[in-house]
């Protein structure tokens, strides 16, 4: 079917033949083939052929990433033009109280020999969004576990790991010793979910939703080390002689045995630790100053790390900073943008908002029941707060 | 990087249609079948990532707000070709401005390049890479009607409409382009075979 139309044509009009530059574009034809049917024109075709396919570049391209972050852009200003437009008015009251709680978080930092390199997760998708709460095997082998309040135990001196409600994973190898580097166990909790923990020697850990937090499976040696992104509630079982230490990447805490609560996502720029029992030794990541404080029972320490900065300060009722473990948050005088984070990895939802004029809304207080939809805290956060929202299938976007 | 002429045209009238009547999935379709082609294209007149998705925003910031008054789109590609080129040049000039203060009259040319450096992609053949090298020799403007034409497939009409010069302009652009690329390839051709020939 090509034979006869090609046959004669020169370069210069084979390049003037949309046809045939379709053709070539379109890559499909078998071009042995097809030289061999037109023979007696077969130098022009392929000179002809040879030029527009050098003119098929690979394009640069543009990651997804950047790709998302613009359509969501782009979504908002669509929003904003639409009609459609929800304006919710907001009552500017006083009263109400909104909240959750925050863990104060402390920075920490135990730097000598016994905590050197910063620790990184395998499962190292940071931002834990999406999916099931995982359990990453120090073998790397990944497990997803079915409930939202998923509770693991390991028993036996490390020897097993038992998934409460689901299965039990027998004779696990406690970890091998590779390069002096113990391979650890790692749970990923998502937004959106919570997991209850008790390590090898009796500690309890409760995380929250968003966090990832990495353990081994029987401790050993003479500190207890564990690494956290994201907020958790530990019940440190007494071992006089081996220091439990936590590290994140803001802050770690050393402890003998205590009970705390710290909130240090690496999204943040702050680690909150507070206090409700024994001491703590909270160190902030600054290896110059290795700026470090003892707190007590009922005190909070914050490390600000864009400040580099330690605040300790009295809290009232330390045990509001766990009421997340119960399922409600409740909270004094706190910013609305850290309020917002903290319904963000709760409720797994993404606020669009302007930090500046954010971070210039007065402080708030409050008591939020996280069993309730983020459809019935909006109105009240509202209520409280006077900003405005549009709530859209992706995310919710605040305005002033 | 595709201008389909026969397949899309039909629809495109259609979601365009759609996007000026704000069904949400309009703008949605459009962003997402144009993006990587309008990033990839604007990247041929400056290597500033961050200056091509500002105009990129720019247009589809005012491509929303003006959605009512926009007038009909054929072929939604060529559409936003032509607005995204224009836009990419007044800021390129802008930019250029307000570098060279002293020279405020001067309006540059818009600066085409196929490709910056020809990189050897080993699954292309060596005469293409030959090839390639041949666009160095020729204008920008030669260079920009070569690759409408032959890398995205249009016809003379639509390179006279994107470029915004008349369609004898553009074939003129075209058939000297191509000459350059062929007279390249001869001369390149015959040094080829006088260093082969003087193996044997």
């Amino acid at each position: 079917m090509t034979k006869n139309i090609y046959t004669k044509k020169s370069v210069e009009q084979l390049l003037e033949d949309d046809a045939f530059i379709a053709l070539v574009r379109g890559g499909k034809i078998d071009w042995e083939e097809f030289l061999l049917q037109n023979k007696d024109n077969k130098s022009s075709l392929l000179e002809a052929k040879r030029i527009i396919s050098a003119l098929q570049f690979s394009e640069d391209r543009l990651g997804h990433k950047r790709k998302i972050d613009l359509w969501q852009k782009l979504e908002i200003v669509q929003l904003k033009s639409s009609k459609r437009y929800l304006r919710i008015r907001i009552l500017q009251s006083v009263a109400a109280c909104m909240l959750f709680l925050l863990s104060l978080g402390g920075g920490f930092y135990w730097y000598n020999e016994s905590m050197t390199a910063d620790y990184e997760f395998a499962a190292n998708e940071s931002p834990v969004q999406k999916g099931k709460t995982l359990l990453v095997l120090s073998t790397g082998e990944a497990i997803q576990l079915k409930h939202e309040q998923a509770t693991i135990k390991v028993e036996n001196e490390g020897k097993e790991i038992c998934i409460v409600n689901d299965t039990t994973l027998k004779n696990l190898e406690p970890a091998k010793i590779i390069k002096k580097e113990i391979k650890l166990t790692e749970v990923v909790v998502p937004f959106g979910k919570n997991l209850s923990l008790t390590l090898s020697d009796g500690t309890k850990v409760w995380l929250n939703a968003g966090s990832r937090f990495a353990f081994p499976q029987k401790f050993e040696g003479k500190y207890r080390k564990v690494h956290l992104d994201g907020e958790g509630y530990f019940e440190v079982a007494k071992m006089k002689h081996h220091p439990f230490i936590l590290t994140s990447n803001h802050a770690n805490i050393e402890v003998l045995g205590t009970k705390f609560n710290v909130s240090t996502y690496d999204a943040d720029d702050y680690s909150e630790t507070v206090l409700l029992e024994g001491s703590v030794k909270v160190m902030g990541r600054n290896k110059l100053l290795n700026e470090k404080v003892i707190i007590e029972p009922g005190q909070s320490a914050t490390y600000n790390t864009t400040e580099k900065k330690m605040a300790v300060v009295e809290i009232e009722e330390p045990e509001k900073n766990i009421a997340w473990i119960n399922g409600w948050y409740e909270y004094k005088d706190v910013s609305l943008d850290k309020v917002l984070k903290k319904l963000e990895r709760y409720y797994n939802v993404k606020f669009i908002y302007d930090e500046n004029k954010i971070k210039k809304a007065l402080p708030i207080s409050g008591k939020l029941d996280l069993k309730s939809s983020i459809e019935n805290v909006m109105p009240i956060l509202s209520g409280v707060t006077g900003v405005n929202y549009i709530i859209t299938s992706n995310y919710i976007l605040i305005k002033h | 990087m595709m201008i389909e002429k026969t397949v899309e045209t039909k629809c495109d009238k259609d979601v365009w249609q759609d996007f000026k009547r704000e069904k949400s999935y309009a703008l949605s379709y459009i962003y997402h079948q144009n993006i990587d082609f309008l990033f990839a294209y604007g990247k041929k007149f400056t290597s500033d990532e961050e200056l091509v998705l500002d105009v990129i925003q720019d247009l589809f910031c005012y491509l929303i707000e003006k959605r009512k008054q926009l007038g009909k789109a054929e072929n939604i590609r060529m559409y936003l070709l032509k607005a995204f080129r224009r836009r990419l040049q007044k800021e390129i000039g802008k930019r250029h401005r307000e570098r060279e203060l002293n020279n405020d009259l001067a309006i540059p040319t818009l600066e085409f390049t196929i490709e910056e450096e020809v990189i050897l992609e080993e699954e292309v053949e060596e005469k293409q890479n030959e090839i390639r090298r041949g666009l160095k020799k020729m204008k920008s403007q030669q260079q920009e009607a070569l690759y409408y034409r032959f890398s995205c497939g249009m016809d003379y009409e639509q390179v006279s409409g994107v470029m915004e010069i008349s369609v004898v302009l553009a074939r003129q652009l075209v058939s000297r382009g191509v000459n350059v690329l062929r007279k390249h390839m001869k001369e390149s051709g015959f040094i080829f075979f006088l260093f082969n020939w003087k193996k044997f």
